[in-house]
């Protein structure tokens, strides 16, 4: 009796599946004999919680660049699907599973959260579909982690602040502080300048990881003032930067203690909400509007021009993995399904992207300038190249 | 440790918790004379400071008038919710309670959103309380954290005020205790409830509106604050203003000094003393017995 009912219900269920797939198969030639095979790129990003502007800022970035492109990729018309991937590595899985599996999208751009980048790379090198990460940083993606289908566009942590400690220590600091928010960016960002002050002969004298809840950063800065750094070197991103750099200058360190950090610190999103206390604050980073090179100036007007917002880090991001995209795909004429092919020809894109020559390092990851960015009166300037070239470590990417 | 550092670290504490003692007297208020469990307090802290930076930063409003029209407008939003989702509720399961202000937090961090955008937006300190003090070469401190201190004690010194010496004080310590006698005796304790509530939503709002220039103003502000605001409140024992107090203080000094003396661990600090407070006394300092 139980097997008869056991059998039954399968049955039932593969005819089910069955009628599901006739309906999927004779329904897919209808909706694209309207026009070219479209091109489906998945977005995934964080559209709510704490890097929510992010998840925007490259949107819009990507979203000009492919208007720019009349809203085709190597002659194919282009489909985005998005998902909000929450900052949260259980809800992006199941967002990159739909939209990967289910929506069957050729490829995917994502995302900003380096906690929930490594689900979403299992997903897309498991099912084959190149992926291009607008802004993740963690190092391990293009280190141990390295896939020859994942690209990253950004920038790795160690990138952005390591040639920043030989610089500060040129500049005359030798007894440096640092601060970081306490996760895995924050530890890597401080740490890799870290390792490249102490290397150039400077001392670090004490290291502060704040939670990434803190509210009040007043606590930590009686042991500034008492221990005396001739410099302090962060990693503040977000909402958390904005509240460290105005209780910096409310309590009177900023004259006393100069302030330095990655480019998140002063964030061009964050500068109008900082104020005066962000003027002088020196960051290194990949990428300031001030920029003075065509295509920078180009992307700006531009930018402005089509959707009346002004550019920054993020629409950057989001244009220039839009750029990738288009270049490698061009020079596979649209072809999508031979991934070693594509892999190849993603590799060996280069342009003159607006924060400067672009090209891919062996493990993926961009090789760019780092610059010095000052940020004053609510707008950042480059004051000068830190170093030109920058490429992360690729001795531990294997493949 | 320097005796300049332990006098920062002790300013710093009694500042940070005078500043919680505001978000926290609320809630401890709600909870014991009403009952209710308000999660979205916070969204009252948040829109304080919301309101503050649209009116002052925007509109241009004087200062006085744009905190004044703040809080008003957020005892108005607060006293909608106590009456058309709260009063409801008030007979209901706490974990209705939760579920239901839970749902609220997020209604208001998404109006947020819709309202102001993603980005995150700052108040100025005004121009008179700029700048800092300097008590000697190694203490420098900021004259707004001094001004938040003060505004924080005149508004703890006030509420215990109403609460001890006045008639309608009298019906809210008596409600904390018991809720059903109060109205067995007949006093109709829905406006009381409402007063209450509407104080609560005041404080919150004062506390975002003082905060404002030094944190920032950004959708979810208030949840940071009060996950810490809760602790404060069970130190303290649910329901005593006495109890928030004394909580606040305790937890901004611990916190404080945390980070100076355990920085590895500070972030567990005030979670430990809440963990041990509650081994020593189940129903916390000046809780009553369950």
């Amino acid at each position: 009796m139980t097997k008869d009912i056991t059998f039954s219900r399968r049955t039932f269920t593969k005819a089910a599946l069955a009628l599901c797939g006739t309906a999927v198969t004779t329904a897919t030639p209808l909706r694209y004999a309207l026009g070219a095979d479209p091109l489906k790129i998945g977005l995934i990003l964080p559209y709510s919680g704490v890097y929510a502007n992010f998840g925007e800022g490259i949107t819009n970035g990507f979203e000009f660049a492919l208007k720019k492109r009349g809203g085709q990729i190597a002659g194919r018309p282009v489909q985005v699907i998005k998902g909000d991937d929450q900052l949260d590595p259980k809800v992006g899985s199941e967002v990159a599973q739909k939209i990967v599996t289910r929506d069957n999208v050729d490829l995917v751009v994502g995302t900003v959260g380096s906690n929930v980048l490594p689900v979403l790379q299992k997903i897309c090198t498991d099912n084959n579909k190149p992926l291009i990460v607008p802004t993740a940083a963690g190092n391990d993606t293009t280190r141990v982690q390295c896939h020859p289908l994942v690209f990253r566009v950004s920038h790795s942590n160690w990138q952005m602040t390591s040639p920043a400690g030989a610089w500060l220590f040129k500049r005359g600091a030798k007894r440096v502080m640092t601060m970081g928010m306490n996760y895995a960016t924050g530890k890597e960002e401080v740490i890799a300048f870290s390792d490249e002050f102490k290397k150039a002969g400077g001392e670090i004298i004490d290291q502060k990881w704040p939670g990434l809840k803190e509210l009040d950063y007043q606590a930590y800065f009686a042991d500034v003032l008492a221990k005396q750094p001739d410099a302090m070197f962060t990693f503040f991103a977000g909402s958390n930067a904005v509240e460290f750099v105005k209780q910096y200058a409310q309590a009177g360190l900023k004259e006393r203690v100069p302030l330095f950090g990655a480019a998140y610190l002063t964030d061009s999103t964050l500068l109008a909400a900082q104020g005066s206390a962000a003027d002088g604050v020196i960051t290194s980073g990949h990428y300031a509007p001030s920029l003075d090179n065509a295509a920078n100036k180009k992307f700006l007007a531009d930018f402005k021009q089509a959707t009346g917002k002004d550019g920054d880090i993020n629409s950057m991001h989001g244009h220039d993995s839009v750029e990738v995209v288009a270049l490698g795909l061009e020079k596979t004429k649209g072809d999508i399904k031979d991934s070693a092919g594509l892999s190849q020809a993603l590799q060996k894109v280069e342009f003159a992207s607006p924060r400067g020559p672009f090209r891919f390092s062996r493990a993926r990851n961009p090789i760019q300038n780092i610059y010095a960015i000052e940020a004053k009166g609510g707008q950042l300037r480059v004051i000068e190249t830190i170093q030109k070239d920058v490429e992360d470590p690729t001795a531990e990417c294997k493949v | 440790m320097q005796l300049s550092t332990f006098l920062i670290q002790l300013l710093n504490g009694l500042q940070y918790g005078m500043l919680l003692f505001l978000i926290a007297s609320g809630l401890t208020l709600t909870f014991g004379v009403m009952g209710i469990i308000n999660l979205a307090h916070g969204a009252f802290f948040m829109i304080g400071a919301y309101l503050v930076f649209q009116f002052a930063r925007i509109y241009e409003w004087p200062l006085p008038l744009a905190c004044a029209s703040a809080i008003v407008a957020v005892v108005v939003l607060g006293s909608i919710v106590e009456r058309a989702v709260l009063a409801p509720l008030v007979d209901r399961d706490h974990l209705d309670q939760v579920l239901v202000t839970y749902g609220l937090i997020l209604i208001f961090d998404e109006l947020a959103v819709v309202l102001w955008g993603k980005d995150v937006h700052a108040a100025e300190i005004p121009a008179m309380l700029r700048g800092s003090v300097h008590i000697s070469d190694m203490i420098v401190y900021p004259v707004y954290r001094l001004a938040l201190a003060g505004a924080g004690l005149v508004c703890a010194i006030g509420l215990y005020l109403i609460v001890a010496k006045t008639r309608i004080g009298m019906i809210v310590r008596a409600g904390s205790h018991d809720r059903s006698m109060v109205s067995a005796l007949g006093i109709n304790v829905g406006p009381v409830f409402a007063l209450v509530f509407g104080l609560g939503a005041a404080l919150a709002a004062l506390a975002g509106i003082l905060a404002a220039p030094i944190l920032s103003v950004s959708p979810g502000m208030g949840d940071k604050i009060i996950i810490i605001a809760f602790v404060v409140v069970v130190i303290g024992g649910i329901g005593s203003i006495k109890g928030a107090f004394v909580g606040a203080l305790l937890v901004g000094l611990f916190d404080s000094f945390g980070k100076v003396l355990f920085p590895t661990v500070s972030s567990l600090v005030i979670y430990a003393l809440m963990a041990l407070i509650l081994v020593w006394r189940p129903n916390g300092l000046f809780g009553k017995a369950a």
